[in-house]
Parts: C-alpha cells; structure tokens; sequence
C-alpha cells in the first residue's frame, strides 16, 4: 500500500536525520539535503536541487528534497546550470522554503 | 563545487549565445541539467525568453531538449578564437596580403632610403656624400651594416676642411651633418681696417700690423678707422711689413698685397677706449601688471588637409577675462617614412589677472634702477671694465612716475676689422703731401 510505504519511508528518514544530527554527518550527501551556500548578496549555490520550478528576474524557486527553496531579489540570473548544482547571481534580497502546494508537480 | 569552465577557455574553444523561446523554459532549464550539458549566463530577457552562453561544441545537444519542452533554440552570436580563426580562414587571402604589408613594410623600414647632408652644397656635397659611401652610408643600405661613428671619423680624416661631422640614422633617413674649417689657402690676405665699435675717447693703441690713425686722448665715431690697413707703399715700414719696398717676391708670411703703390695688409691691434652706456626706465608709482594665475585651459585640434577642427573650440572664451595662449602642434608621422597630413594642435590658455602696484617714490626709484640695470646687461659687451657708475633720476617730470637714467662709463676693445678691397685709397692721414710741382713723378717713368 502506497499509504503504508509512505509512513514507513517517513520514519526511517526521520531516524536518519536524528543520526545525522548525533553524529554530526554531512547531511547533504547521506540524505541529499539542499546545501545552500551565500556569498553576500550577489550569489547563491544550491546543491543537491531538483530542478528549476519558476524563473522570473525577481523570483527563482528551485525544487529540494525539502520543499521549494525561493530566493526572491532583483536582476537574478542564472550563473549556471548542471544537475547536482545551481548558481543563481543577481542582488539576493531573501531566501526561504516554501511547502509544495497544489500535490505532485 | 564544480566551477565553469573558465572565460578564457570558454573563450579559445568558442561558445554561443542562445536566444530559448516559447514552450516551458524551466523544464528547458531542468533538460539541461539533467542532460549534462553546461549552460552558463542564463538570464530572463522577455516573460517567454531566455539568453544564455553555451559550448560551440554543446550547442548540437540542445536540440532533444528544445524538442521535449518545445521550445525553439536560435544562436544569437558566436564567440570565441574558433569562429574569429573561421572568419579569418575564410578571408585568408585579405588577412595573407594584410601580414605581407605590414611585413613589406617591416622589412622597408630595415634600409636606409635617403642620405641627407647638411653644411656642403654642390662639389663639397658630392665629396663628402662620395667618402660616405665608401664607407658604407649609402641609398639602399641595410641600417645595421652602418656604424654612423666609423662615417664620421672617415669623413673627417678624407675630408681636409671638416671641423666636425655628425653621422645619425633615424628611420630610413641617415643625415649627415658637417660643419667646415676656415680653410684660407696659405698667402691669401683679407685687407682689412680695423674701425671703432663704439664711440668713445681713446684711452691706449697697442698695433700689431697696420698704422694707427688715433691717439690716446682722441674722440672718436663710431666706424672711424681705428687703425689702417691700407698704406702708401713708401710708408710701408710704418705697418710693421718690413723695409723692403714690397712685391710678390717679398710678402711677408703673405700678410699683405702691394698694388697700385699702396700696400693692403690685415690690420691686427688692440685699442681700448672709455666708452659711456646709457639705459633709462620710466617706473609709474601706481602700476598695473598682469601676471598668470596658475589656472590654465588646454584646447585640443586637428588638422586633416587643410580643415581645422577645434572640437572643444579653440579659445577658453567665457572662462577667463585675460589670458596668454602657448601653441604646441605635432606632426604625425609615420616612423620615418612619411609624413601625414596630419597635425594635432595644443593650445594653452593661462589666465591672467590684474595686480596693481603702488610705491612711494623712493621705492619707484630702486624699481627703476633695477630696471635700467636690467637693460644695461643688454647694452654692455662680453667683455668690460666698469670705471664709473652713476643713477640720475630726472627732475621735472610727471608726479605720477619716476624716469631714472643709469650711466656706466667702461673701459672696453673698440677695434672692429672692417673689411676693404683692393683698389681703396688709404685715409686722407696716410695720403702723401702734395709732390712739388719740379719733382718727378713717382710713377709712369
């Protein structure tokens, strides 16, 4: 049953992070957490992404294991492209995650 | 973190800037990744558009992704040394003739062209240019096979009346540049007087050839024959030329010529006289004076041809009430095979300004004999003995300005040769009495 996975997925992933944690492991290659790195205000490298959801010049939302990642500001564009990262430049103004809304995309 | 390829690489392996329309862009975006093809620059040009940079060689892999998120992929330009090397293949003759120019030109600029000769014209010239090329200075030379130092010693060891040679090459033009000796043949005589520079009052007369006409204690004009150099034949022991009535035979280290019963000779002698200077210099006790600011306004201009363009104008025209211009104009040439018609222009406008002076009027009388002085260093000879100095200020003039006078008395050479030809009679001092009318003739017997 899909529900039955679902949980059963939900809870070794929760063990997973609380080993992460304790351990102090890197997060972002054993559970493929984004890794999100700022460099001032002019660039953002999102590791571990899944993919573009929008790009507009004010707005850039990049899908992660962890929900929508949107780095809001002006004049962005798109440094780079590859599969494990993106390098997003402009003036970053805000970066926050936002729930997946509307079910699967 | 895996970072792009750098500029210059991107750059030597060419890349292009592609224009994505229509369809879904970020899925576009996400194909790319995905796809593994390296994007870089991407940037949001319209609501549907994008701009982005990628490989030259990359670009063939675009076209599965354009299709799946049905967008269209156009190249908006090629960049990188890949498509300037295809552009300039395709022109390799034009880009072929431009490199032999330019090495034509190279290889030109290697050779002497032009021989050019100051100081000598027409014999002398054909002379010198003749030993220069003997020595390796000519038309069609290779520069380095010129040594300009070797030229000029062998021009002034061949050449007799050389005092100095220069030798230089700049560009294609080696110049030549020399400089003659007096070379006067042995027993050529210049007859000449010796005359006063200056009128004054004779103070002594020291002669070494010639008869002196003047005393010490004589005035005398300027240009008066001081000591001459022409005497009757039967005075000639006089001159200092010997007893010997003189001939051809007998010329004196070819010091002197006889001819029609008068002996010429090149008149030598020392004579100093007391000469007196005046200098005088009006200074006003309230005076306007215009002196440079410090600010200063440069207009730039070219010349093409004949047409003149001064693109800022030429003159700081509502910037300063006063100014003095310095011009500077260059000349653009090319190396030095030719000149263009070219010529950039400099103009420097320093501002002037106003300062008035007010001096009591015993500082107006220093002022004015400074000044004076100033002109007397102008008036004076190189060489001079001051005896007296005296400052006069004038009475009676305006009230507003002091006019001073600055007299310097020096004991100076006065003598001046002045040249004479043959055939001149000698000074009325020197002609002979009247012959007694039973005496026979000195000539014609």
């Amino acid at each position: 049953m899909p529900t039955r996975t679902h949980l059963d997925h939900k809870k070794t992933r929760r063990a997973l992070e609380k080993a992460v944690t304790a351990f102090e492991l890197p997060g972002e290659t054993v559970l493929g957490l984004p890794k999100v790195t700022l460099v001032g205000r002019l660039q953002i490298f999102i590791e571990n992404h899944q993919g573009i959801k929008e790009y507009a010049p004010g707005r850039i939302r990049v899908r992660t294991t962890q929900g929508i990642l949107v780095v809001e500001g002006r004049r962005l564009a798109i440094g780079r492209i590859a599969t494990d990262e993106i390098v997003i430049e402009g003036e970053i103004e805000a970066v926050r995650f936002e729930e997946e809304r509307g079910g699967v995309a | 973190m895996r970072l792009p390829t750098s500029r210059l690489w991107s750059f030597g392996k060419g890349y292009v800037i592609i224009k994505i329309t229509g369809g879904n862009t970020e899925e576009f975006l996400n194909l790319v990744a995905r796809f593994g093809i390296q994007m870089w620059g991407i940037r949001r040009a319209a609501a549907d558009t994008l701009l982005a940079q990628v490989g030259a060689g990359e670009f063939r892999g675009l076209r599965p992704v354009a299709r799946r998120s049905r967008c269209r992929v156009h190249i908006v330009r090629r960049r990188g040394f890949v498509f300037t090397w295809r552009r300039l293949w395709r022109r390799r003759i034009l880009v072929a003739g431009f490199v032999a120019i330019i090495l034509a030109f190279y290889v030109a600029s290697q050779y002497v062209w032009f021989v050019k000769l100051d100081g000598a014209t027409g014999e002398r010239a054909r002379a010198i240019l003749d030993v220069a090329a003997r020595s390796g200075l000519k038309v069609g030379v290779h520069r380095s096979t010129v040594r300009p130092e070797v030229v000029a010693r062998q021009l002034l060891t061949e050449v007799e009346w050389l005092a100095w040679t220069g030798v230089e090459i700049r560009g294609t033009i080696a110049r030549i540049r020399v400089v003659g000796k007096d070379l006067r043949p042995k027993g050529e005589v210049r007859p000449c007087h010796l005359v006063a520079s200056q009128p004054g009052v004779i103070q002594s007369v020291v002669t070494m050839r010639g008869v002196p006409l003047v005393k010490s204690g004589d005035t005398v004009r300027r240009g008066q024959v001081l000591i001459s150099g022409v005497v009757p034949e039967k005075m000639a022991a006089l001159a200092g030329v010997g007893t010997a009535a003189p001939d051809a035979s007998t010329q004196d280290e070819g010091h002197f010529l006889a001819q029609g019963g008068n002996v010429y000779l090149e008149a030598r002698g020392m004579v100093t006289a007391r000469v007196w200077y005046e200098a005088t210099s009006k200074v006003p006790l309230k005076e306007v004076t215009y002196k440079r600011s410090g600010r200063s306004h440069t207009s730039l201009g070219i010349t093409v041809g004949r047409v003149t363009w001064w693109p800022g104008g030429q003159e700081p025209r509502g910037r300063f009430l006063r100014w003095e211009t310095e011009a500077f104009d260059t000349g653009i040439r090319l190396g030095d095979l030719a000149a263009l018609p070219v010529t950039l222009h400099r103009r420097v406008a320093h501002e002037l300004v106003a300062e008035t002076t007010e001096r009591t009027r015993a500082e107006a009388e220093l002022e004015s004999r400074r000044r004076a002085a100033e002109k007397m260093r102008e008036l004076l000879p190189a060489e001079y003995e001051l005896v007296n100095e005296r400052f006069v200020v004038r009475e009676g003039g305006s009230p507003d300005e002091v006019e001073g006078s600055l007299v310097y008395e020096v004991l100076q050479d006065v003598a001046r040769p002045a040249p004479l030809s043959l055939g001149e009679p000698p000074p009325p001092e020197l002609q002979p009495p009247p012959e007694p009318r039973s005496g026979p003739a000195p000539q014609g017997q």
